[in-house]
């Protein structure tokens, strides 16, 4: 008996089994179809690092750097007016009245 | 090989995985005692195959799944591609597992093998495992 008379034997001597072999040809048969042809989700992107060594950059934050470095400046001045102003007041404070 | 290594290595594969140590352990099964499926609840599923058919289809489907799980990432484009035809297989064999519990019924007169939803499972899962596996065909980064 060859092959194809043992499986045409087999197909119709255990009509369960065949029909359920059948099943699972169906089932997977538009599997096979969409997964074929589906495409897996790209890998999220690689970070890229942030380009630091411009021209723009830098001169931007030169010029940051310097205004901070103004703004310093005007702070301790009006800290030091503030402590004197602080400070005569106190002194006031505590003078007695005549 | 530490147990995370390996869960990291067969990462969302271990369903695959665990099929095939089923596939395997049967094959070994049915090599060292031929009559353990004949004395068993699965007994119809003779009627189709012989133990030799049975145990040889489980040891080479339980094989070449096992190489490519093992291999994964290296084997971008025949790895998914058998590891499809295993899930194929898988599936086919354990539908015919499950109708062999299910004829059971009439034939015995007892009452539904709990393993019937069992193999019922195993069956669906295995064609999702096989679609899963051919969407990785597809992959750009193997082009």
């Amino acid at each position: 008996m060859t092959f194809v008379e043992k499986v045409y034997d087999g197909l119709f001597n255990f009509p369960v089994q065949s029909a359920a072999a059948l099943v699972i040809i169906l089932l997977a048969l538009p599997l096979i179809r969409s997964g074929l042809r589906e495409k897996p989700p790209a890998p999220p992107p690689q970070p890229v690092p942030i380009e630091v060594e411009s021209a723009w950059m830098i001169q931007n934050l030169t010029r940051m750097q310097m205004d901070i470095e103004n703004i310093k400046g005007r702070l301790d001045v009006l800290s030091s007016q503030v402590k004197g102003v602080a400070a005569l007041l106190k002194r006031r404070e505590r003078r007695k009245p005549k | 090989m530490t147990l995370r290594n390996l869960v990291d290595h067969f990462e969302n594969r271990l369903f695959e995985l665990a099929t095939t140590a089923m596939m395997l352990g049967l094959a070994v099964l049915i090599a060292l005692w031929p009559d353990a499926i004949a004395a068993s609840a699965f007994r119809y599923l003779l009627l189709v195959l012989s133990p030799a058919w049975l145990g040889g289809g489980f040891c080479i489907a339980g094989t070449l799944r096992l190489a490519a799980l093992v291999a994964n990432g290296s084997w971008p484009f025949y790895g998914p591609i058998l590891r499809a035809i295993g899930a194929l297989s898988g599936a086919m064999i354990w539908c015919q597992m499950c109708i062999a519990l299910v004829l059971l019924i009439p034939n015995v007169g007892s009452t539904p093998s709990p393993g019937i939803p069992v193999y019922l499972v195993l069956t669906i899962f295995e064609l999702f495992s096989m679609y899963r596996a051919l969407v990785l065909v597809n992959r750009d980064d193997i082009r």
